[in-house]
């Protein structure tokens, strides 16, 4: 969280990680289209020719002004093929939530866990643990044939009984839940401790 | 200054919350304010390495301040890795970019901020070299310390919590 007492700006930094192709950017763009322009600022989108996150993706939402402050949320996806892990680092830097946009192909399980190990690695290297950050899966790509079951997603990549969501983000579906759940985590997890919910877990 | 508290920088990095003191706000609008006059340019941001815009002077209209931040602070790291990777033993001090219409030059201050300026054509380059120089001079010690105690329980009360849900749901159309 950054505050910015001059501006009154608060700023929550969200990062959506997960491999290469999972369709974080396309979360992104849906999430951009979806919104009222008054809402978020433009989409930075660092991508190589294929169309494939390069550095990351950027968007900022904005709610208006709540008590005289002015909550921002910093949206950032990160470049899920394997080599750009220093980019990943630099992104995850000062993360307050994660959506972690898993591809429900059954071929694709081992890039998911790839990812998610990577991402426990990118988080230790910082002085950080995955379990003290808010933090939700999507199981994306739900369209496709040949699908792990979500039992199974679940009991492969949701060891930390997390909320999760299936999705289809070609087609928005799901895109908007997810979001609306990692924000409030977020929202939840800067609140005073004492009133703080363990509610990061899932509700069985 | 006005009594709001304007002025202070709170963040949290690493799980670790920093603080910009009052005074060293007060010198980052005040040096900002002087480069622009000096060297005409467009605009002027003070910005952290983790892409947060801090202040900014000059013209605000026309593009997206805080995705700039964003972005410029990812090339300062890119090109602070590519430092390293050709054995600089010390990150690269400024980045150059020549447009066609506008100029930009990113210049690192201390390991926690570094200044964009924006200018164009009209202006020359050795000029905002000189003048962003000695604005890094005077904005060297420019730190952000650590902070344990207090969280920012002081600043985001449950009611804030409360409203700011509802607002999110609101704007997602739940
Ligand atoms: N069928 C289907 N395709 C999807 C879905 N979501 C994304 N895609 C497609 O998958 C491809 C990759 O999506 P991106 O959003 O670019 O993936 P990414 O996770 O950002 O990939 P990197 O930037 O390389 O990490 C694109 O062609 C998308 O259109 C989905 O739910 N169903
Ligand atoms: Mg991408």
């Amino acid at each position: 969280m950054f505050v910015n007492w001059a501006t009154n700006e608060v700023v929550f930094r969200i990062v959506y990680y997960g491999p290469s192709l999972s369709g974080k950017t396309t979360n992104l763009k849906y999430i951009y289209s979806k919104l009222d322009p008054s809402l978020r600022g433009t989409l930075v989108t660092l991508q190589t020719k294929e169309e494939r996150t390069l550095f990351f993706d950027f968007l900022q939402l904005q709610f208006g002004e709540i008590g005289g402050k002015k909550p921002r949320f910093h949206l950032y996806t990160v470049p899920g093929q394997v080599y750009y892990a220093y980019s990943r680092g630099i992104i995850l830097n000062g993360v307050d939530g994660i959506v972690f946009v898993a591809d429900s192909q059954r071929r694709r399980l081992h890039e998911n866990l790839d990812s998610l190990l990577d991402l426990e690695e990118r988080l230790i290297e910082q002085g950080r643990s995955i379990e003290e950050i808010p933090f939700v899966l999507q199981y994306n790509k739900r369209d496709l044939p040949d699908l792990l079951p979500v039992a199974e997603l679940e009991a492969k990549l949701n060891y930390y009984r997390r909320p999760s969501f299936e999705a289809v983000a070609t087609r928005g579906e799901g895109v908007l839940n997810t979001l609306r759940a990692i924000l409030h985590l977020v929202i939840e997890e800067a609140q005073p401790s004492a009133v703080r919910k363990a509610s990061w877990t899932q509700v069985p | 200054m006005n009594d709001t508290g304007e002025g202070k920088v709170t963040k949290e990095r690493n799980g670790k919350r920093l603080v910009l003191s009052e005074q060293a706000f007060e010198k980052v609008t005040e040096t900002l304010n002087w480069l622009v006059a000096k060297t005409q340019a467009r605009t002027v941001i003070f910005c952290d390495v983790n892409g947060h815009l801090v202040a900014q002077r000059g013209e605000t209209v026309g593009y997206d301040a805080n995705a700039l931040c964003a972005v410029a602070a990812g090339e300062f790291s890119a090109t602070s890795e590519l430092a390293k990777m050709i054995g600089q033993s010390d990150s690269f001090r400024y980045l150059y970019h020549e447009g066609p219409e506008s100029n930009v030059y990113i210049c690192r201050v201390n390991p926690d901020f570094f200044l964009v300026v924006v200018f164009d054509h009209s202006v020359a380059l050795g000029m905002v070299r000189v003048f962003a120089r000695k604005a890094i001079e005077s904005l060297a010690d420019v730190k952000q310390t650590g902070l344990e105690a207090p969280g920012p329980e002081s600043f985001l009360d449950v009611e804030f919590s409360t409203l700011l849900r509802r607002e999110v749901d609101q704007s997602l159309g739940f």
